[in-house]
């Protein structure tokens, strides 16, 4: 089939906008994903059984920005990040229905819940730099095997990635990745530590922040 | 075309679309490295800075160097080391000075995985390129009856990388090679912009990995 000169010619000129307005709006909407596995984390298990509850909230988390432009399906992989962290710092680990209720049939020393309290991230544009920058407010609620709160631990992970030229929800999902790493990190280094001073054998006031 | 006419126009096409680089090495080395047998070198890139990022695409390129000038030597990438190693190589943990190593090391399970991959030196490296003094003007437009640009823009490249050398075994430094590269890179644009662009990133990973090719290799 033969095209008019001109026809071809203002049909490029589409595809060359069309072109640019999609690279234009790569940025700023769609669908984040993190598509990385996690590795298992190398550190000596503690001798104890842990009772771990997900909330709803937590394990189906999702952010959505600027009425649902951008939305970011984080529970699932948040949920899999504590699974293995979890997994590595106990000797057994074992689902819970629900932390603050009598969990000693379950055969767990302590019950722990961990709480995504705020996602948030700066792009490049807010930060005049050329990095995405994400950070992930948590708290760890310990309870005792019978439903008693008796600690908390909050920290903050955080983790950057240089932006990328076309698709900036690659760079924020790179540098959510690196948040959660950053998250294993601090667990493994320092909320060990707070749990191998068995500090939910005494309960603290509701208050009391056990920070490293 | 003939194959000599083509080779000798696609050498003058990358001569002319890469502007000027000046590289240069530096070496100090406390030692000679002793390598045995198949003992693993790991490349890795020091994230703690909150100014400096290595990009990710200089340790990329630093390890084909390698991989290619040192072919002998297990050579270990970042991402495998850091994963094995989960999370203890990781910004918040990884050790910033070379006697750190040893505390980490009295860590059991990760003396033992330490062992397992056989890693005798850390290589850090740190640094990154930029570009400053843009200048210039450069208007594009664009049609129905076509479009084009006129102007010229110019900028200086600069990449200063350093990789430091740890035996993990003495938790001891080494020595540290430095590289520099500067260049400037320029667009004139008379219809279409014709972009010469001076890789000093490229420079500095060639030069470097050079260099620390010879040292492995021993």
């Amino acid at each position: 089939m033969r095209i008019h000169p001109q026809r071809r010619e203002r049909r490029s000129i589409r595809v060359l906008f069309g072109l640019l307005t999609a690279l234009t709006l790569a940025g700023c909407a769609g669908t984040v994903v993190i598509e990385q596995e996690f590795p298992e984390p190398v550190v000596q298990p503690l001798p104890f059984s842990a009772g771990i509850y997900y909330s709803p909230q937590f394990s189906e988390y999702v952010y959505t920005e600027e009425e649902g432009k951008l939305t970011f399906e984080l529970g699932t992989k948040q949920q899999a990040v504590y699974d293995k962290i979890f997994g590595a710092l106990f000797e057994q680990t074992i689902p819970v229905p629900s932390p603050d209720q009598d969990n000693s049939s379950y055969g767990v020393d302590l019950v722990l819940e961990p709480v995504l309290e705020e996602y948030a991230f700066l792009s490049p544009a807010e930060t005049a730099t050329n990095f995405y920058a994400v950070s992930m407010k948590y708290q760890i609620r310990l309870y005792s095997d019978q439903g008693t709160i008796v600690g908390y631990w909050p920290f903050v992970a955080y983790g950057k990635d240089r932006k990328r030229f076309v698709n900036g929800n690659q760079s924020l999902g790179e540098a959510t990745t690196l948040a959660l790493r950053d998250a294993a990190a601090a667990m493994v280094s320092q909320f060990k530590g707070v749990v191998e001073k068995q500090q939910w054998r005494t309960p603290l006031p509701p208050n009391e922040v056990s920070s490293p | 075309m003939n194959p000599g006419l083509r080779l000798g126009v696609t050498a003058a096409l990358t001569v002319a679309l890469s502007g000027c680089v000046t590289a240069r090495v530096e070496e100090f080395m406390q030692t000679d490295l002793d390598m045995s047998g198949d003992e693993a070198v790991v490349i890795l890139t020091n994230r703690q800075d909150a100014v400096i990022e290595t990009e990710d695409s200089f340790s990329e390129c630093l390890f084909g160097q390698l991989r290619s000038r040192a072919g002998d030597v297990n050579i270990i990438s970042e991402n495998r080391f850091k994963d094995e190693m989960f999370p203890w190589f990781e910004p918040r943990l990884a050790p910033t000075r070379a006697e750190l190593v040893n505390v980490l090391l009295e860590e059991p399970v990760i003396a033992k995985r330490v062992e397992d991959l056989n890693v005798r030196y850390l290589v850090w490296i740190h640094g990154e390129s930029e570009a400053r003094n843009k200048q210039g003007v450069m208007t594009c437009t664009l049609s129905p009856a076509g479009g084009g640009c006129l102007g010229v823009l110019s900028w200086d490249n600069n990449s200063n990388y350093e990789a430091s050398i740890w035996d993990i075994q003495a938790g001891e430094p080494m020595g540290i090679i430095s590289t520099e590269a500067t260049g400037t890179s320029v667009v004139p644009a008379l219809g279409v912009p014709l972009p010469l662009i001076a890789r000093t990133k490229n420079a500095s990973c060639k030069s470097l990995g050079q260099q620390l090719g010879d040292i492995l290799a021993g």
